[in-house]
């Protein structure tokens, strides 16, 4: 990083100081110039200057020892070169039913969709947990394109297209044999060109709620008319939308979402926010998500999960602060609320 | 200068205490801050380069943004916050193992029990009302009955010779090998030498001959004269008499013979015959050959070749029952009946084509649509290759 860009944060504050110190010193030699020291004011002021010198001078002193000893004793994290940007907490609706059914539906692309959705059901696979049934861990699937499986699973890409040709018309058990499974539990499904029509979803729905806990389906705005019933069909969707695109795209959707009775349900997500982008005003959403921009999901390796549950991440803390309150009857009470 | 040396400590009085930036969220950041939920308060500070003179001033540049007052507590809040991340482990993982893939479940296919069951179920009441009734069933005290299919059991006047016939493992391994030929090509004789190189291999001809010799000798003293009696020794042929034995191989071939041939309804007397053949079918030929050959031989003959040819031989005569009689009841259009018949066999032989599609027109006669397309997607042409060549 340069110095001008290191600088930029504190560049107004600079200017103030910068210019008030101009100020002092042409106010000094406008007073020299006209002679006017025998002014109550300047008098004034003249009086007071071994005061205030001496207080300036033991506050200069407090401010030097005080920055000496910090950076002495304490180096600046090398994890955060930026500022981070004052998010807001996630204001998510609470589902409570089984195996629920939640679309993230990127509106721009590369805004954080597929890590979103890999990552909750990451936080699902390895931190929930039904209350009936406290002796096992979460089984989710998680729907995505092809190219945004993780490189772990073992998965046919081309598999679940296939199936759907052959099965057009019936869904039954077996498209759960198609199904890669991650380490920690997550299943994944791979859509490639073809993705399922309209019919075909209402279908799978039931099947897959009888074999997993919960269901992610990423899918991009794009494909309109898969994305408008998928979120019909859906307990809950993210609209995802990174600034600091502005195109009228993310406006349409609300609008379409909105336009269908879906606002209840439709949670305004904020992908790779940093802290220059503007706030959303209050009144954009009912519901609304900020995941900021994290150097944990940026340079994540073979589309690492781990991020979701690392407490060091302040995107995996949104996101678990989100499914938390949006599906609390997957998480036990009182267990990791960090 | 009086006046300039106050305006300049006022202006430092300024940098140094007034914050120049909003701070409108202080309360929200700190918060933040002390959670572990943010590293700095504000923005980090200004990475003006390395060493402890542009540290130094990259943090001064940081105090004079917020001001002494607001720096201090931004540290403080910063401090505690530190500490509280160190506190927490990197990540928290659910201490139970990962979830297991998931399945289709298993479909349950319900199908009525093989017809050997209902006719040993049948032929266990029938002994019982007898038992009953004080009318026992005489054995035939002239015929040796010979039960082969899933077990051995040598049965004469009443008395089960089984036990002493494999009491003697050389004179078993003969007499079950004779047993075996005459099962395979009924009526034709085996040579000495044939018989001599099954029962004892790796040793020299002359002496295989000599040691089958002892051997047919000691049938007389060894064996029930029943059993001993039935080898007939012919110069250097051999074979088993079973003229008057009731051997059940001979009895399912007679049967698969008689009746298996044809398509349509049968008497009374022939359904009678073919399900008391399918009855008698308790399992595969002689499966104790195994062991009696592992104790005589070490399996080194190639007897067990011919054990394994009446086996599939009796296999193929039972299926050609079971298909015989499920044809029966599809000609009477008793899909019940055919049912669990045809099951049976594609069970035992999934290659039979033939069979799947009598059984699918069964399934959709009986409105089992869901179980007819199942069938017709697994005996589909494109299918029905691959499971040929496996």
């Amino acid at each position: 990083m340069d110095r001008k860009s290191a600088l930029q944060p504190y560049r107004g504050s600079l200017a103030v100081s910068t210019s008030t110190l101009a100020v002092a010193v042409v106010l000094s030699i406008v007073l020299w110039r006209l002679d006017l020291n025998g002014q109550p004011f300047v008098r004034a002021v003249a009086e007071g200057s071994l005061p205030l010198g001496l207080a300036a001078g033991i506050l200069l002193v407090v401010a030097a020892a005080t920055v000496a000893i910090h950076i002495s004793v304490r180096a600046p994290s090398p994890s955060v070169s930026v500022g981070e940007p004052l998010l807001a907490a996630p204001r998510v609706p609470a589902i409570r039913r089984n195996s629920p059914f939640i679309v993230v539906l990127g509106v721009t692309p590369k805004s954080g969709a597929s890590a979103l959705a890999c990552g909750l059901a990451f936080v699902l696979a390895t931190q929930g947990r039904i209350a009936k049934e406290p002796n096992r861990r979460l089984r989710p699937l998680c729907l995505l394109r092809s190219d945004d499986v993780p490189s772990g699973v073992s998965l046919d890409s081309q598999a679940l297209e296939a199936y759907l040709r052959a099965e057009s018309s019936a869904v039954d058990d077996d498209v759960v044999d198609l199904a890669g499974r991650h380490p920690e539990g997550i299943e994944f499904l791979a859509m490639g060109r073809e993705k399922p029509s309209a019919s075909q979803l209402r279908q799978f729905l039931p099947v897959l709620r009888d074999h997993y806990d919960a269901i992610i389906l990423d899918i991009p705005a794009d494909d309109r008319w898969l994305a408008t019933v998928s979120a019909e069909l859906a307990d809950a969707v993210f609209l995802m939308w990174a600034p600091p695109t502005v195109d009228g795209t993310l406006q349409r959707w609300v609008d379409r979402l909105w336009g269908l009775g879906l606002e209840g349900k439709t949670i305004l997500t904020i992908g790779r926010r940093r802290a220059a982008d503007p706030s959303l005003p209050k009144q954009a959403s009912q519901f609304v998500l900020e995941i900021p921009e994290d150097s944990a999901i940026r340079d994540r390796g073979d589309s690492d999960m781990a991020w979701a549950i690392a407490n060091a991440s302040a995107a995996g803390r949104q996101l678990r602060q989100a499914t938390r309150s949006l599906l609390p009857d997957l998480f036990p009470q009182g267990a990791d609320a960090w | 200068m009086v006046i300039t040396v106050s305006l300049l400590a006022i202006w430092l009085l300024f940098v140094l205490l007034a914050p120049k930036r909003a701070v409108n969220s202080l309360a929200e950041r700190l918060r933040a801050t002390v959670q572990g939920h943010r590293v700095y308060v504000f923005a980090p500070p200004a990475e003006l380069g390395q060493g402890f003179a542009m540290s130094g001033l990259g943090e001064g540049i940081r105090l004079t943004q917020l001001g002494l007052p607001v720096y201090l507590l931004c540290l403080w809040a910063e401090a505690r916050g530190r500490r509280r991340r160190l506190a927490m482990p990197p990540s928290m993982t659910s201490p139970l193992p990962p979830a297991p893939k998931a399945h289709p479940p298993a479909r349950r296919e319900y199908v009525l029990p093989p017809m050997a069951w209902r006719r040993e179920w049948e032929a266990t009441l029938l002994l019982r009302s007898h038992q009953a009734s004080g009318k026992l069933p005489q054995p035939s005290s002239s015929a040796l009955t010979i039960r082969s299919l899933g077990t051995l059991q040598l049965v004469y006047a009443g008395e089960d010779l089984t036990a002493r016939l494999l009491r003697a493992p050389t004179l078993s391994f003969i007499w079950l090998f004779l047993l075996t030929h005459a099962a395979a090509r009924p009526r034709e004789t085996v040579h000495r030498q044939v018989l001599a190189e099954e029962a004892f291999p790796g040793i020299d001809a002359e002496q295989q001959r000599g040691r089958l010799r002892g051997r047919i000798s000691d049938l007389q003293h060894d064996l029930p004269a029943v059993l001993a009696d039935r080898v007939k020794v012919d110069g250097d042929l051999l074979r088993l008499d079973l003229e008057t034995a009731e051997f059940d191989v001979a009895r399912l071939r007679d049967t698969a013979d008689d009746l298996a041939a044809g398509n349509g309804l049968l008497s009374d007397a022939g359904i009678k015959a073919i399900e008391a053949g399918i009855a008698a079918y308790a399992g595969q030929y002689l499966p104790i050959w195994d062991e009696v050959e592992r104790q005589t031989t070490g399996g080194r003959g190639s007897a067990g070749d011919l054990v394994r040819a009446v086996r599939t031989l009796t296999d193929d005569l039972h299926m050609q029952l079971l298909v015989r009689l499920a044809r029966h009841y599809q000609a009477r259009r008793d899909s019940p009946q055919a049912i669990p018949l045809l099951e049976e066999v594609l069970r035992s032989r999934p290659e039979r084509e033939d069979v799947a599609q009598l059984l699918i027109a069964e399934y959709r006669d009986t409105g089992q649509t869901m179980r007819a397309h199942q069938l017709e997607t697994t005996y589909r042409p494109e299918t029905a290759g691959t499971r040929r060549t496996e």
